[in-house]
C-alpha cells in the first residue's frame, strides 16, 4: 500500500483519544463524583476518560515503535465521496420538512451520484426520479407514514 | 424444560403467517444486500432496523435475523464469482471458491457454499435450542456483581481478541461508553454530556449511530468499489450438482466447519470471521491434499462456510440469555429489542417464551427459505450482482435518511446520522474498528447501572466482589486478558502477520 505522508496514522489516533479523554475529563467535573459507595453521575464519565487518556498515551508509544512508512495514512481518494455523500445527506435533511419526501430524494440521489467517477448527469437523474418513485410508494403510500410526498403543491 | 416443548413452542409462534411472511422478507433483503460487495450484513440490518419498529418484537427479531443470517449465505456468492468477498466473513471463501468459478465450476461451488451454510446454520440452530437453558439456568443466579464482570469481561475481549490493535480496540470500547453516557443519570435524573440539545436528554439515538457508523460510513469508503468486473458464466441447475466423491470429501469438513464455527460464535469477541480462519487452517492440515488448497479444493469452501454460519447462529446465545452480545451484529439485534422495551437477559426466556423459541425456530425456518432462495433461484442473485454500484449507492443514502426520518420525523436524526457517518469515516481512516464502540454503547448504561448496584450491596468494597466466585473468575480471566494485551503491547512479536479481512467494508 503506497503511503502519501511520513506520519504514521497512530499517531492522529492517540491524539484523538487523548483530547477526547481530556475532554471528558474536564466535563465529568460539571456532575457531581458522589463516592464508590453511593456512585454520582460523574464517576464513570470520569472513569472512562481516565482509561481513554492512558490509552491515548499507549497508542502514542505503539506509534512510536512503528517504522515511520510502514503504516498507510488517511486516503485522499475518498475525500470526494466524503464530500458528497455528505451534501447528499444535509440536503436531505434540509428538503423533507420543507419540500416533502420526493424533491428530498431527488436531490439527495444526485448528490450522492456526483461522488462516484462514473457520474452522468442523465443516469443519475434517471435513477433519481426512481428512487424517489419507489421510497415514495413504499413509505408513504405502502407503510402509510406521515411523510408527504411533496408539500406546498 | 422439555426441548421438544419449547420446539412446539416455537413453531407455533414461528410459523404464524406474518412471522413466515417477515422471515422470507428479512432474508430475501439480507441474501440481496450479502450478494452486493460493499455492503455488509451490519450495515444491512442497520438499514431495515428502522422498519422493524413498525412490527411485533418478535416479528422485528425475526425479520432482523433473516436479515443477518441471509447477508452472510449471500456473501458467498460474490466471494465465488467475483472474488470480492461480499461480508468480511466470507473473504475466506474467496481463496477456493474464486479458483473453482474459473475451472467452470461455480455452479458446484455456490451449490456447496449453500448447503454447508444449511448444514452449519442448522447445527448452529440445535446448540441454541440445547445451550441456552443450560446458560439460563446458570445464569438466574446472577446479581449485578456478575453482570458487571461479565459485561466488563465482554468489553474486553471485544476490544482486544481479533483486532490489529488492542489499544485501539479498548479506546473504541471508551468512546462507546463515554458516549453512552450522554442522556439522563439513571439514578439522579441529571442530563449528562447533553451539549444543551433537549433531543439528546435520553442519549444518543441507538439507530443513528448504527446506521451513521455502518451505513453512511460504510458506503462513503465502498464509493470506488467496482462491480462491473465481467462474469458469464452460465449456470444450470445440472452444473450445480455434486458428484457423489465431491459429496464424500465435503461432508466432514461441513461437520468440521460447524464445530468450530459453534464454539466460536457463543464466545465474546470472536465471530464469524475468525471462526472461518480457524476452519479453514484445520482443513488444510487434516487434508491428505494441502496443496489443493488455494487452487479450487471443494474442502475450502465448505468448511469455513459452515463454520461462518454455525457461529452466526450461536452468536444469539449470548445476547439471548445473558443479553451480552458478543459483536457489532448482536449489538444491533440488542438494540432493535431494548427500542421495543425488552431486556434480553436470563429472564427473557421465562417471561417471553414465545419471543425466545419463537426467533430461535424462525432461524430454521429461514435456513431452509435461503436453501430455497439460493439454489433454484441463483441466476437471480447473478444477475444483482451485475447492478453497478454507482447506481446503487445514491439509493442506499436516502434509504437511510428516509428510515432515520420515519422513526419520529425528525430532521435532528438526519443531522446526527451525519455526525456518526463523519466520526466514522475519520476513525476508519484512523485505524480504528467499529465494532467494540458500538457493543460499548450498549452495553454503557447496562455496565454503570450494575456497577453501582453491586458497590451499594457491598458498601463500595471492590474487593468483596472479586471474593464472589463467578464474577471473581470472569474478573479474574479479564484481567488476564488485558495483562497479555499489555504484554502484546509492551513486547510485540516480529509482525507475523495473517491474511484478515481488513474491516467491516470490502
Amino acid at each position: 500500500m503506497k503511503s502519501d505522508y511520513f506520519v504514521s496514522v497512530d499517531y492522529i489516533a492517540a491524539a484523538l483519544i487523548f483530547g477526547i479523554g481530556v475532554y471528558y475529563f474536564a466535563g465529568s467535573y460539571e456532575y457531581e463524583m458522589g463516592s464508590v459507595k453511593h456512585m454520582g453521575p460523574g464517576f464513570l464519565p470520569r472513569a472512562y476518560s481516565v482509561c481513554a487518556i492512558i490509552l491515548g498515551v499507549l497508542i502514542f508509544f505503539g506509534a512510536l515503535r512503528q517504522k515511520a512508512i510502514s503504516r498507510s495514512s488517511i486516503d485522499p481518494r475518498y475525500l470526494r465521496s466524503f464530500i458528497m455523500v455528505t451534501l447528499a445527506i444535509i440536503s436531505f435533511a434540509i428538503f423533507i420538512p420543507r419540500l416533502g419526501l420526493v424533491p428530498a430524494s431527488i436531490s439527495a440521489v444526485v448528490l450522492a451520484s456526483y461522488g462516484s467517477e462514473s457520474f452522468k448527469l442523465s443516469t443519475a437523474f434517471g435513477s433519481a426520479v426512481m428512487v424517489s418513485a419507489v421510497t415514495w410508494v413504499v413509505f408513504s403510500l405502502l407503510l402509510g407514514l406521515p411523510i408527504p410526498g411533496l408539500i406546498g403543491f | 424444560m422439555d426441548i421438544f416443548a419449547n420446539i412446539l413452542i416455537g413453531l407455533e409462534t414461528a410459523v404464524s403467517p406474518v412471522n413466515l411472511m417477515y422471515c422470507f422478507i428479512g432474508v430475501f433483503l439480507g441474501t440481496f444486500f450479502g450478494v452486493l460487495p460493499g455492503i455488509g450484513s451490519l450495515a444491512a440490518i442497520s438499514m431495515i432496523l428502522p422498519v422493524t419498529f413498525y412490527l411485533e418484537p418478535t416479528t422485528a427479531l425475526v425479520m432482523l435475523g433473516g436479515v443477518y443470517y441471509g447477508a452472510e449465505y449471500g456473501g458467498s456468492t460474490a466471494s465465488i464469482l467475483l472474488n470480492l468477498p461480499g461480508t468480511p466473513s466470507n473473504a475466506v471463501t474467496c481463496i477456493d471458491g474464486y479458483p473453482m468459478a474459473q475451472k467452470g465450476k461455480a455452479g458446484l461451488a455456490l451449490f456447496m457454499t449453500t448447503i454447508a451454510s444449511y448444514i452449519g446454520g442448522t447445527l448452529g440452530i440445535i446448540a441454541l435450542f440445547v445451550l441456552s437453558p443450560i446458560i439460563v439456568a446458570w445464569a438466574l443466579v446472577f446479581g449485578p456483581a456478575e453482570y458487571f464482570a461479565i459485561m466488563i469481561l465482554g468489553l474486553v475481549a471485544a476490544a482486544t481478541v481479533t483486532q490489529e490493535s488492542p489499544a485501539k480496540g479498548l479506546a473504541m470500547v471508551c468512546l462507546g461508553l463515554l458516549l453512552g453516557c450522554t442522556g439522563m443519570d439513571l439514578e439522579t435524573g441529571t442530563p449528562r454530556f447533553e451539549f444543551d440539545y433537549i433531543e439528546l436528554y435520553e442519549g444518543f439515538s441507538f439507530i443513528t449511530i448504527a446506521m451513521g457508523l455502518f451505513g453512511v460510513s460504510e458506503i462513503i469508503f465502498s464509493v470506488k468499489t467496482s462491480v462491473g468486473k465481467a462474469f458469464n458464466q452460465e449456470i444450470s441447475f445440472r452444473s450445480m450438482l455434486p458428484t457423489r466423491e465431491e459429496w464424500r470429501r465435503s461432508i466432514n469438513p461441513m461437520l468440521r466447519g460447524a464445530g468450530v464455527g459453534g464454539f466460536f460464535g457463543a464466545l465474546p469477541g470472536t465471530g464469524p470471521s475468525i471462526a472461518t480462519f480457524v476452519g479453514y487452517a484445520i482443513e488444510k492440515r487434516v487434508s491428505d491434499r494441502p496443496e489443493e488448497f488455494g487452487k479450487g479444493a471443494i474442502e475450502g469452501i465448505s468448511s469455513p462456510e459452515s463454520a461462518n454460519n454455525a457461529a452466526v447462529q450461536t452468536a444469539f446465545i449470548p445476547t439471548l440469555t445473558l443479553g451480552i452480545p458478543g459483536s457489532a451484529s448482536m449489538a444491533v439485534m440488542m438494540g432493535a429489542l431494548l427500542i421495543h422495551g425488552i431486556q434480553p437477559g436470563p429472564q427473557l426466556m421465562g417471561d417471553r417464551p414465545d419471543i425466545f423459541w419463537g426467533v430461535a425456530m424462525s432461524f430454521w425456518i429461514g435456513n431452509i427459505f435461503l436453501l430455497i432462495l439460493n439454489i433454484p433461484l441463483i441466476g437471480l442473485w447473478v444477475r444483482v450482482l451485475k447492478i453497478p454500484y454507482h447506481l446503487l449507492y445514491p439509493a442506499v443514502i436516502v434509504l437511510i435518511c428516509v428510515g432515520v426520518y420515519s422513526f419520529r420525523g425528525s430532521g435532528f436524526d438526519i443531522a446526527m446520522v451525519l455526525m456518526f457517518g463523519v466520526l466514522g469515516f475519520v476513525l476508519r481512516s484512523l485505524r480504528f474498528e467499529m465494532a467494540p464502540l458500538l457493543i460499548g454503547f450498549i452495553l454503557g448504561p447496562m455496565v454503570e447501572d450494575n456497577l453501582r448496584r453491586a458497590m451499594l450491596i457491598f458498601r463500595g468494597d471492590f474487593w468483596a466482589m472479586v471474593e464472589r466466585p463467578i464474577s471473581g473468575t470472569l474478573l479474574l480471566i479479564t484481567a488476564m486478558l488485558l495483562a497479555y494485551t499489555a504484554y502484546q503491547i509492551f513486547f510485540p512479536k516480529s509482525k507475523l502477520t495473517v491474511e484478515a479481512p481488513k474491516n467491516e467494508s470490502n
